[in-house]
């Protein structure tokens, strides 16, 4: 069994870039993968903790809730950059001007 | 090093560095790639985790269709050509060179210890029990996910169907 430390670990790193991917990039497709990573992370996080449990599964259980809410999540996301896409002509976060309030 | 660590260590290396290339890449097209690599390390990872039946679901789901989305979305917004072209070419040796590394480290590491029944192989595969639990105890759970699921087909058909209602109406007005 591996240490659940190093999931730990690898779950942290991999949050902390998608964070950072999610602050800095201006592109709405980044941003889109920056929030996959980070929920990619918390799956990472919940395996690692429930490597022990072989009755209940809690853990995987959680995972596959993750998987499906990332899917829908990516479903809306790319629906909402088209419509955005369609009306402003750009994904470049800093040209969205419209969405200001004044 | 035990093996089983080995493996995890190199599979989160991969996770962690296509991470890294997507955080500093320019060309989405090179993102998208990049998070495939990723997303499929993070599968590695839960299989050595003991999870088999969700490394399987993560390749489904992400792979075959989370990341054909995201392409779809990158292809979508398409804008000047220039943006996918490499500006500089690698040497060849390269190419050659890195997949040489790669299949020589695993070899080395994974040959003498082809018999790889120990850690989380003991147990018997998730599959049956997954399934069990998800129809017996999660079942409340598992009616939520379809229900939210419907709620999202249908909400994202509607956002997109202002597009062609757009359209429409441009079409009339020419």
């Amino acid at each position: 069994m591996i240490p659940i430390t190093l999931y730990f670990i690898v779950g942290a790193v991999l949050f902390a870039i998608g964070t950072t991917i999610v602050l800095v990039r201006r592109n709405v497709l980044f941003v889109l993968m920056g929030i996959e990573l980070i929920l990619n992370a918390a799956s990472i996080n919940f395996v690692g903790a429930s490597q022990g449990d072989y009755i209940k599964l809690s853990g995987q259980m959680m995972t596959l809730l993750i998987i499906v809410i990332a899917a829908c999540e990516a479903v809306v996301a790319l629906a909402i950059i088209m419509v955005l896409f369609k009306k402003a002509g750009s994904v470049d976060l800093m040209e969205l001007k419209k969405l200001k309030e004044f | 090093m035990s093996n089983i660590l080995f493996f995890f260590i190199f599979f989160s290396v991969q996770t962690i560095g296509s991470a890294v290339v997507i955080l500093f890449t320019r060309n989405v097209m090179y993102a998208v790639t990049a998070l495939l690599s990723s997303l499929l390390g993070v599968a590695a990872l839960f299989v050595l985790a003991g999870a088999d039946v969700l490394g399987v679901i993560q390749i489904i789901v992400y792979i075959g269709g989370v990341l054909v989305l995201t392409l779809f979305g990158v292809m979508y917004t398409y804008q000047s050509p220039k943006r996918y072209q490499e500006s500089i070419p690698h040497k060849k040796s390269v190419f050659i060179l890195i997949p040489l590394l790669f299949v020589l480290v695993l070899l080395v590491q994974a040959l003498p210890l082809l018999p790889m029944i120990d850690d989380p192989y003991q147990h018997a595969s998730k599959v049956e029990v997954t399934g069990m639990l998800w129809l017996t105890e999660y079942l409340p759970i598992f009616e939520w996910i379809g229900f939210l699921l419907l709620v999202v087909l249908i909400g994202a058909g509607w956002i997109g169907s202002t597009l062609v209602q757009e359209d429409k109406s441009k079409g009339e007005q020419v």
